[in-house]
């Protein structure tokens, strides 16, 4: 997997986010509007207008968060932190907590403007940090036109720099690259050949797996408990109350079973069930 | 150890003891510790209902107060003894309400256990049933050994029914706190149980040794119920 995440690990977060801030912005759809307006309706109904393009989010302090969209398709997640950055879907959850502490523009892409746009921070690494000055561009763009390359070619200079892409050998957004550089490196990232998955569905899927094992936690913590009270008959009562309460809710179902242990138990053993679903070592 | 219990366990060895000097002549005075004992075994019943979790607390403070009824009845039975004034119908009555409320706190527990999802669906019918016909059972057989009155037979087959539906739920208790706030609570009914056989067996006139055997059978239920409300004490690791 690291080896297809792009430049994530080569090119520092400032100038990753630096870049992102160049990317077209010719056809928006929302600009410089408060995060929190769009927040949490906005991520669903992107994925059904099946909408393609990103949307940037700029925070206090110069951070970009950042989110790709293929076809209404999550397709990369990136947050800028203090001290480096986040991808997939734990930059995906944390945008979304975040969103009312920033502003948002969301600008309309083709699709196939996204691989380019993918390889990014999640192409196949061809060249990284080869020294700009003794590259000889016009030999290097001439074999790129030919191999029909799908990608990005981004130039480092010190904290500042600039991306191109290119879609099968043609350069995307009007952009041409100097006939030479006088210093600086040059990174190429190859888009992968396979999209990668949804992001969406990827956080959904981790959602399901985690509520599951919470609920698996507090029905083990309810099993202590009916073990201290009901001895040898507690699996039965595990039973019985599994039927009466089918909740999939882990917060709803642990209230419940806390109502249900202090009003037929005692408050004891709300205590005991609590400390088995948070022990302290 | 139970708030005051130094008091409780001194008074209920007194009792003991007054029974013992009765024992060897005076009826009233066995008479009355037997009926102080019941108090005793109530103010125990009580305290572990004041301790136990919440679903089996309403009936053990029911069986409880019907224990004190039971005493009450005991003392007027007493006064009898002492004065000689009839005082059968009133003591009847209070017997029975007594014993109802045995039946109908004692049938509770199981139908609120289930209702709150400790048993599984179904299981106290069966607890009932099973019961019910044991109780029918037992009475019947005693009823053949002698020939018993209504009243008698409904406390027989009161004590028989209770015993056979507590006895049936430790089983599936075991080994928690709910079974050990019970426990005291099956042992003293075993207890009354064959106390009532005995005095079947035996025929009611005076000093008889069924009438001592039952004395003694009682007061062990009462003093079961005392040394199980102590130790009905939640461990302190909470």
């Amino acid at each position: 997997m690291s080896d297809k995440r792009g430049l994530l690990e080569h090119i520092s977060p400032g100038l990753m986010g630096y870049l992102l801030g160049f990317l077209p912005q010719d056809d928006p759809l929302a600009e410089s509007v408060p995060g929190g307006l769009l927040n949490p309706e906005l991520v669903e109904r992107l994925k059904n207008d099946t909408f393609c393009g990103y949307a940037l989010a700029r925070f206090a302090g110069e951070e970009r968060g950042w989110m790709v969209f293929y076809r209404g398709r999550l397709l990369e997640a990136w947050r800028q932190t203090t001290y480096g950055h986040l991808s997939g879907t734990a930059a995906y959850r944390a945008l979304q907590r975040e969103f009312g502490m920033g502003t948002l523009s969301i600008y309309r892409l083709q699709p196939d403007d996204l691989p380019p746009v993918v390889a990014l921070t999640q192409g196949l690494r061809r060249m990284i940090g080869a020294t700009a000055g003794s590259l000889e561009v016009v030999d290097l763009v001439d074999s790129l036109v030919q191999e029909q390359f799908t990608g990005a070619l981004v130039f480092e200079d010190g904290l500042g720099g600039q991306a191109w892409f290119l879609a099968r050998g043609r350069f995307l957004f009007g952009e041409k690259m100097p006939s030479k550089f006088s210093e600086g490196r040059l990174h190429l990232v190859q888009a992968p050949s396979k999209a990668p998955p949804d992001l969406l569905e990827l956080a959904r899927l981790e959602d399901l797996e985690h509520r599951h094992a919470r609920l698996a936690v507090v029905w083990n913590a309810a099993q202590e408990v009916l073990t201290e009270y009901m001895g040898r008959g507690a699996p039965l009562a595990l039973e019985r109350l599994r039927n009466i309460y089918p909740s999939d809710e882990p917060a709803a179902l642990e209230n419940a079973l806390r109502r249900w242990m202090t009003e037929s138990l005692e408050p004891n053993a709300a205590v005991l069930f609590d400390r088995m679903l948070r022990p302290t070592r | 150890m139970i708030a005051g219990s130094m008091a409780i366990y001194t008074l209920l060895g007194l009792l003991w003891l007054v029974w013992l000097g009765g024992l060897l002549g005076d009826s009233f005075v066995r008479s009355l510790a037997v009926s102080l004992s019941n108090f005793v075994g109530a103010y125990a019943v009580w305290q572990t209902a004041a301790r136990s979790p919440a679903i089996v607390r309403r009936a053990l403070r029911g069986l409880a107060a019907g224990l004190f009824l039971l005493g009450l009845g005991d003392l007027l039975l007493t006064y009898q003894i002492a004065t000689g004034l009839d005082t059968v119908t009133p003591r009847e009555g209070i017997y029975l309400i007594g014993v109802a409320l045995f039946l109908l706190m004692g049938t509770l527990l199981p139908f609120s256990m289930e209702r709150q999802g400790l048993y599984y669906l179904g299981f106290t019918q069966r607890l009932v049933l099973v019961a019910l016909l044991g109780g029918a059972l037992l009475s019947a057989l005693t009823t053949l050994i002698r020939p018993l009155s209504v009243i008698e037979l409904t406390y027989a087959g009161t004590a028989f029914y209770l015993t056979l539906l507590f006895a049936q739920q430790i089983p599936v208790l075991a080994g928690g706190r709910i079974e050990r706030h019970l426990r005291g609570m099956v042992w003293a009914l075993v207890l009354g149980s064959l106390g009532r056989v005995v005095s079947v067996l035996g025929g009611v006139p005076p000093m008889l040794w069924s009438i001592v055997i039952y004395d003694v059978l009682w007061l062990s239920a009462m003093s079961v119920l005392l040394l199980a409300a102590d130790r009905s004490q939640a461990p302190r690791n909470l």
